[in-house]
C-alpha cells in the first residue's frame, strides 16, 4: 500500500490556518475606518444612483456592487463589510503557493512563498479593511493560476474562465492589468510557436475581449444614469487623468509615498480614527526581513536564468514569476505620483515568490541549508508577531513599536491645502 | 472536434458577447433618459417653458417633471456649482454597525441658489452640465482656473468633470453640437452681454433642441442682476412664449 505523504498538505494547512487567524483576530473590536464607512455609502450611491463616490471614486466598481449585495443580505457589521476582503486575503495564501507549485514543482518554495504572504503584516492589515486592494490581488492570482492550468491541460474553457477572473480583477483595481498582460504575452507566444492564428485569436479573445466585457458590465448602474458608450470612454479618460495626477486627499499621509523605495527600506501606511475618545491607529508596516530580500533575490534569479544555472520547468517557471514581479512593480516604481503602501499588494505575492525561489535554491546548495531555512522562518515568524499589533490598532500599547507609531503622527495633525482650482 | 474549430467557436462567442454587451449598454443608457417633446426654444409646441424668480426652482421643476439622465445647458454669469462634500452628510461613525443611506436625499435638502446645478448632477437629473458664460466672464475665469488634478483648460473650454460626470464651461461660439434635446436654463444675468434676439439667434444657429426651458429672473437673491437684464429676460420670454407658471 502506498504511503501517502501528508507532510506537505499538513504544512500547507498550518500556513493557511495561521493566515486565517492573523486576519480575523479582533475584527469585531476594530472600529470602522473612514474609508470603510464611506465604502458602505459608496456602494449604495453606486447601486441606487449610479453615481461614483464618496470614496475612491476613480477606482472601478466591483467593490461597490459586491458590498451592496453583502450588506443587503448580511447587514452592516464588521464581518459583513470586511468579509470579502478577509476572504480574498485568506484565499490569496493558497493561491500563491499553488502558482509557485504549478510553475516550478518546488514544494519547499511554494510553501515558503505562501507562508511569507500569510504572515506579511501589510497584507494582513489590508485584509482586515473594506478596501479593494486584497480583492484585486486575489483575482489576479486566481487568473494567473487558471492561466497555468490552461497551459498545462490545454482546456479552452480554463482560459475563458481566466479572462472572466481577470475582468473581475480589473473591475476591482487597474493593477490587475499587469499580470493580465504577462499572461496575454505568454499565451500569444505559445500560439506563435505553434504557428496557430486560431489559437492566437482565441487567446486574445479570452484575455482581451472577455475581461473588457466583464469590466464593462460592472458599469451597468452608471449607464443607468443615461450615459452612452462614448460617455463611458470619456469617463474612463477622466478617471485615468485623475488617477495619474492624484496627489492625495487632505488627510492622506505625506510620508512613505514612493513605490521605488518599497524594497529598499521599511515603509508604512497608517489609518486613524477616534474610538472611545482615543485615537485608534492601524499601521501596515513592511517586514524588512522579507522585503529587503526582494531586489537582491530578483537580481540573483535573473542571473541564474541568464547563466542557465537552472533548467527545464524550474527555469521556465522562474522566468514567468520574475516577469510577473517586474511587470507588476516597474510601472508603480517609476510613477511620479504618490504611491502609498497599499498599492504594494499588486506586487508582493510575486515578490515573495522570487524570494522563496532564491532561498530554496540556496537551501539545496549548502549543507546547513535546511537549518538556515528553519531559522529564517522562525525569525520571520517572530518579527511578524512583533509587528502584528500595528495591524490591530494596538501598536501604541507596545513600547518597542512607539517609534513606528509616532512616525505617522504628523499625518493626523495637519493636512494639505485643498486644491484651489475648483 | 478539431482544435481550431473549438478556438474559433470560443473566439466568435467572446466577440458576440462583447457586441451584445455594447448594444445592451448603449440601449440601457439611452433608455434611462427621461425626455419630453423637444424642439427649438421658441417652438410653440414646447410644453415646458417657465419663468422663475430663483435659479434653484429650475431643479425643482426638472425633478417634478421627472427628467433624468439629461444634459443641462446653463446660460448665466454664475456657475451655480458650489460643491458640497459628502462628509457633511455622512455621520462620523466610530462603531459598528455602520448605517449607510442614499445620499440623494441630503443633497436635495442642501439645494440653494449657488449649488442647484451641482445638486442636479449628484441626484441624477443631469448626467452632464454645460455652463455657457459670457465671453468676458469666461476670460476672467480662465485667469483663476488652471489645469490640475482632473481639470483641463483650453482657450475655448474648461473641462472639470465631477466624479467622472462631464462638466464643461465654455462660451456661445464653442457650444458643442448635440444630437439630443437638453434642459435649458437661462439666467437674467446672461443678458448683461447679449440681447434677447441675439441669444435666440445663437441658439438657433447652434441647432439646440430642448424640451424644457427655465428662465430665471434671479430676482430674490442676486443683487448684481440689474432691472435692465431682467427686462431683457422678459423680452426673451415673450420671444419664446414663456410666462410665469406652467404652459
Amino acid at each position: 500500500m502506498a504511503v501517502i505523504n501528508l507532510k506537505w498538505p499538513l504544512l500547507a494547512l498550518l500556513v493557511l490556518f495561521l493566515g486565517v487567524l492573523l486576519r480575523i483576530w479582533g475584527i469585531p473590536q476594530q472600529p470602522p475606518l473612514l474609508d470603510e464607512v464611506n465604502s458602505a455609502f459608496a456602494a449604495i450611491n453606486y447601486m441606487e444612483n449610479g453615481q461614483f463616490g464618496p470614496t475612491m471614486w476613480y477606482h472601478p466598481n466591483l467593490r461597490n456592487i459586491v458590498l451592496y449585495g453583502v450588506m443587503e443580505f448580511f447587514g452592516h457589521g464588521p464581518f459583513a463589510l470586511r468579509g470579502m476582503s478577509l476572504l480574498a486575503g485568506v484565499l490569496s495564501i493558497p493561491l500563491t503557493g499553488m502558482i509557485m507549485y504549478g510553475l516550478t514543482r518546488n514544494r519547499g518554495a511554494s510553501l515558503l512563498a505562501a507562508f511569507l504572504l500569510a504572515v506579511e503584516q501589510v497584507h494582513i492589515t489590508f485584509s482586515r479593511q473594506t478596501i479593494q486592494e486584497t480583492w484585486t490581488t486575489f483575482f489576479f492570482l486566481l487568473g494567473v493560476l487558471l492561466f497555468i492550468f490552461y497551459v498545462k491541460r490545454e482546456k479552452p474553457w480554463l482560459l475563458l474562465l481566466c479572462g472572466v477572473v481577470f475582468g473581475l480583477g480589473m473591475a476591482s483595481k487597474f493593477h490587475a492589468l499587469f499580470p493580465l498582460l504577462v499572461c496575454l504575452a505568454a499565451g500569444v507566444r505559445l500560439a506563435w510557436k505553434e504557428r496557430s492564428a486560431a489559437r492566437g485569436m482565441f487567446v486574445a479573445a479570452c484575455l482581451v475581449v472577455v475581461p473588457l466585457t466583464v469590466f464593462l458590465l460592472t458599469y451597468i448602474p452608471w449607464f443607468g444614469r443615461g450615459y452612452g458608450l462614448m460617455d463611458w470612454v470619456t469617463m474612463q479618460q477622466a478617471l485615468l487623468m485623475k488617477m495619474t495626477a492624484h496627489r492625495g486627499n487632505p488627510m492622506d499621509q505625506t510620508i512613505d509615498i514612493a513605490a521605488w523605495q518599497w524594497f529598499l527600506r521599511p515603509m508604512g501606511y497608517a489609518n486613524f480614527v477616534f474610538h472611545e475618545g482615543r485615537p485608534f491607529v492601524t499601521i501596515a508596516y513592511s517586514n524588512p526581513l522579507v522585503w529587503l530580500l526582494v531586489l537582491p533575490a530578483t537580481v540573483f534569479q535573473s542571473w541564474l536564468l541568464i547563466r542557465k544555472r537552472v533548467a527545464g520547468e524550474e527555469a521556465r517557471g522562474g522566468l514567468f514569476i520574475l516577469t510577473l514581479f517586474v511587470v507588476s512593480y516597474l510601472p508603480l516604481a517609476v510613477s511620479t505620483r504618490p504611491m502609498w503602501l497599499l498599492s504594494s499588494l499588486a506586487t508582493i505575492p510575486f515578490a515573495f515568490m522570487v524570494v522563496a525561489l532564491v532561498i530554496t535554491y540556496w537551501v539545496d546548495k549548502v549543507n546547513w541549508g535546511k537549518r538556515a531555512l528553519a531559522g529564517y522562518v522562525a525569525v520571520v515568524l517572530v518579527s511578524s508577531a512583533a509587528l502584528y499589533p500595528l495591524a490591530t490598532g494596538k501598536g501604541k500599547h507596545y513600547g518597542y513599536l512607539s517609534s513606528i507609531v509616532e512616525r505617522f503622527r504628523p499625518a493626523f495633525e495637519g493636512g494639505r491645502d485643498d486644491d484651489v482650482n475648483r | 472536434m478539431k482544435k481550431n474549430t473549438i478556438y474559433h467557436i470560443y473566439t466568435g462567442g467572446a466577440l458576440l458577447l462583447l457586441t451584445a454587451t455594447l448594444f445592451f449598454l448603449a440601449g440601457f443608457g439611452k433608455g434611462a433618459r427621461v425626455t419630453g417633446y423637444a424642439g427649438a426654444p421658441d417652438d410653440p409646441r414646447l410644453a415646458d417653458r417657465f419663468i422663475v424668480d430663483r435659479p434653484e426652482d429650475a431643479y425643482r421643476i426638472w425633478k417634478k417633471r421627472g427628467y433624468r439622465g439629461r444634459v443641462v445647458i446653463s446660460f448665466a454669469q454664475r456657475l451655480y456649482f458650489v460643491e458640497q462634500s459628502e462628509s457633511a452628510f455622512i455621520p462620523r461613525t466610530m462603531t459598528f454597525p455602520v448605517r449607510p443611506f442614499n445620499l440623494s436625499k441630503p443633497y436635495e435638502e442642501s439645494l440653494y441658489t449657488r449649488n442647484f446645478l451641482f445638486v442636479a448632477m449628484m441626484t441624477g437629473v443631469a448626467r452632464e452640465v454645460i455652463q455657457v458664460l459670457p465671453e468676458q466672464t469666461y476670460a476672467e475665469r480662465l485667469k483663476e482656473i488652471h489645469s490640475g488634478e482632473g481639470i483641463t483648460v483650453t482657450g475655448t473650454r474648461i473641462s472639470s468633470p465631477l466624479v467622472g460626470s462631464p462638466r464643461t464651461i465654455t462660451t456661445i461660439p464653442f457650444l458643442p453640437a448635440l444630437d439630443e434635446p437638453v434642459l435649458l436654463f437661462i439666467s437674467a444675468s446672461f443678458f448683461r452681454s447679449y440681447t434677447p434676439e441675439a441669444l435666440l439667434r445663437e441658439l438657433h444657429k447652434a441647432g439646440l433642441k430642448t424640451d424644457c426651458v427655465v428662465l430665471s429672473g434671479d430676482s430674490l437673491f442676486d443683487a448684481d442682476v440689474t432691472e435692465e437684464e431682467r427686462e431683457r429676460l422678459h423680452v426673451f420670454a415673450k420671444l419664446i412664449g414663456a410666462s410665469y407658471g406652467s404652459n
